[in-house]
């Protein structure tokens, strides 16, 4: 076993609703390594953020986890109390979500709501957690007198830097951001994926959840791309962007419009399948055009050579062309 | 800036006050006068007077000057700080005199019924929010459409029946039992009682407080109920709950934080709320015979006293404007987002 921080095994997570049982997380496995930058990408409504939120139990009804283990540095976290639960969640693993504009709270200042973390979760005084809270500002690159300042007097990218302040304070093993630019122009974003690596830098392993396949492959070290609740692709960033297997995962390279397709642009045609009844056999096999009647009948497992890893009948061995 | 922003705002909302005053005092002196009768006449009854002493007797009164003249001399008395004199029996007295026992009457009356109301409207909601769509949630509905629905004399007379009368437990009218004697200082029974260390009149005067209290307080309670609810679950559902979980902050903060968010809104109904007090505080009052400012002008409004009457809606609604005012100061200091 080598040591993994995080090993999702198995994981299943439906949302039980009025017109229909929601299968968002369908029997997916994940491993990522200390110091690793992990990227899931797919379409809106593969399952993604349900993912992020199942490690660290942000699922509420009428969602469920109803299978599956995740083991973060050793210990199981679906399975211990609440209270252990919290001592790990802010301290040990760190979230920034997508939208910066309601992630803070309006009406407590953002030097608050940084020390608040020192204070719960290291028993520090205010003081003493106003003045971390100044370090962490000027870290993300703030100014320190911003301390005082109500999220309302600052701009979308400001209020994304205060939230990653808040999640790193505490010098996470995990940082879990996700679409954390989604929300912010394409400058902005570039910036705060800037800082997010300089936090990979100083040890922090990231899983970052994104629809955009260029912005993963920047700045990843291996990337998974969900399909309809399955994970249909994984591997090293070079064999994904170099080397794709999955009739999708090609589709998501072809549709990024100046690094990877410089003749011509295609879009997947058709798309993604209701979860609450996705297709039988394959889930991809409406809008593949490779896809024959045992695609239409027999759901394809996830086989991996070396690292590399891919759900589909026609991978490697033959049928897709380069 | 801010504060500069606040000042300038307080002084807007204050001198809005002068025309709300203003367009009641016309309200109510036309309404007085389109009533038949007049004060002189009132008192008089069916007695036969000698038509010269009742002309007399108006004259003094100054019913005799036109109308015009009345409604300005009124108005440049108070403006003064007089309210003038008691037109009807006991005659010549200042209204302020009555206005100085009744008023602290239902000021106490109105501090606990509001008390109260905000108390179970919070945590009903409150509790609804956090059970939200469970039996719990529906039953704090139904309380608080109810609540809201309630008639103030046939809920008090209820309450009055139940705990005065079956259980013989809380007295059903007056502030303080008449045996005891209190040295009033404020006017407010419980807190004079505490000031002067007079422990049978605080004990007293609290019994005499819960029906009434109660009474108000339920009715206005139910509005609560309902906006807590629902701006709690609203506010329970926001993005920043959730990072607030996601920091591992415990769940009795989260839900404080949460509680803070859905009690602006909250605040804005509190000053509205001040306004129907009023209304509230004359059926209130005159279900639990309590000698307030309710009770005096319906009193006075049999005698058609109009300088009474006039006089006691003008002093209460000033009241009710400084004190909405001074909840929008209140609310503008709790939300950073508020632009003056
Ligand atoms: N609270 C909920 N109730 C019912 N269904 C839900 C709920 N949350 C998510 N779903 C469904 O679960 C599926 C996965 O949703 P999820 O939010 O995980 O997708 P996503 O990949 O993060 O998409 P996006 O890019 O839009 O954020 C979707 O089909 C969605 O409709
Ligand atoms: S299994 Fe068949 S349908 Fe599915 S991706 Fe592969 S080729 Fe396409
Ligand atoms: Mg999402």
């Amino acid at each position: 076993m080598p040591g993994y921080l995080l090993e999702i095994r198995d994981l299943v997570v439906k949302y039980y609703t009025l017109t229909g049982v929601v299968r968002a997380v369908d029997h997916v496995s994940l491993k990522l390594k200390p110091g690793e930058w992990l990227s899931i990408v797919g379409e809106s409504g593969c399952g993604k953020s349900t993912m992020a939120y199942s490690i660290v139990r942000l699922i509420s009804p009428p969602g469920k986890i109803v299978g599956g283990k995740i083991i973060f540095d050793g210990r199981d976290l679906l399975g211990m109390s609440a209270r252990d639960f919290r001592r790990i969640l802010g301290r040990e693993i760190g979230v920034v979500f997508q939208d910066p504009m309601t992630s803070l709270d309006p009406l407590r200042r953002i030097g608050d709501q940084i020390a608040e973390v020192y204070m719960t979760h290291l028993g520090m005084k205010k003081k003493e957690a106003l003045e971390k809270a100044g370090e962490v500002l000027e870290r993300v690159g703030i100014p320190r007198d911003k301390i005082s300042a109500y999220p309302h007097q600052m701009s979308g990218g400001q209020r994304q830097r205060v939230a990653i302040a808040i999640a790193v304070a505490l010098k996470p093993k995990l940082l879990i951001a996700d679409e954390p630019t989604t929300a912010l122009d394409v400058i902005v974003q570039d910036t705060i994926m800037d800082l997010l690596q300089s936090f990979k830098k100083e040890g922090t392993s990231i899983l970052f959840i994104t629809h955009d396949l260029a912005l993963a492959a920047e700045r990843s070290d291996r990337i998974a791309v969900m399909y309809a609740g399955k994970l249909v692709e994984e591997g090293p960033v070079e064999e994904i962007v170099d080397n794709p297997q999955h009739p999708y995962t090609r589709g998501l390279l072809k549709s990024v419009p100046d690094l990877w397709g410089p003749k011509k642009i295609e879009s997947i045609p058709g798309y993604p399948p209701d979860l609450r009844s996705p297709p039988p056999g394959c889930r991809f096999h409406p809008r593949c055009r490779y896809a024959d009647d045992r695609c239409r009948r027999e759901e394809p497992v996830l086989r991996c050579l070396g690292e590399h890893c891919v759900a589909c009948h026609k991978a490697g061995s033959s049928g897709v062309e380069g | 800036m801010a504060k500069k922003g606040l000042g300038y705002y307080i002084v807007v909302r204050a001198l809005m006050i002068i025309p709300t005053i203003l367009i009641l005092y016309t309200i109510v002196f036309i309404l007085l006068r389109i009533l038949p009768g007049n004060p002189i006449l009132a008192v008089v009854g069916t007695r036969n007077i000698p038509p010269e002493q009742l002309k007399h007797l108006e004259h003094l009164a100054g019913l005799d000057k036109p109308l015009i003249i009345q409604y300005f001399d009124y108005l440049w008395n108070v403006l003064h700080g007089n309210f003038g004199v008691t037109l009807a029996s006991p005659m010549g007295v200042p209204v302020i005199n009555y206005i100085a026992t009744r008023f602290p009457a239902t000021l106490e009356l109105t501090i606990w019924g509001f008390t109260f109301s905000v108390i179970i409207g919070l945590v009903t909601g409150m509790i609804a929010a956090l059970k939200r769509g469970s039996k719990i949630d529906t039953g704090m509905r139904i309380y608080s459409i109810v609540a809201y629905t309630l008639f103030i004399p046939w809920f008090g007379m209820i309450l009055q029946y139940v705990f005065g009368v079956i259980l013989g437990v809380l007295p059903t009218g007056g502030r303080i039992d008449p045996r005891i004697s209190l040295q009033t200082i404020t006017g407010l029974y419980v807190l004079d009682s505490i000031l002067t260390g007079n422990i049978p009149a605080l004990i007293s005067s609290i019994k005499h407080l819960i029906l009434p209290g109660l009474t108000l307080g339920i009715v206005l309670s139910g509005a609560y109920t309902r906006l807590v609810r629902n701006n709690m679950v609203d506010v329970l559902s926001m993005d920043f709950i959730r990072s607030y979980k996601a920091r591992g902050i415990p769940r009795y903060k989260i839900t404080w934080y949460a509680l803070k968010n859905a009690f602006i809104p909250v605040i804005t109904l509190m000053g509205l709320q001040f306004a129907i007090l009023l209304g509230g505080a004359i059926l209130t009052e005159t279900t639990f015979s309590w000698p307030g400012m309710g009770t005096f002008i319906v009193d006075r409004i049999e005698y058609r006293d109009y300088n009474s009457i006039q006089g006691a809606i003008i002093f209460f609604a000033f009241f009710v404007a400084v004190i909405s005012l001074i909840v929008d100061v209140i609310y503008a200091l709790l939300d950073p987002r508020i632009k003056y």
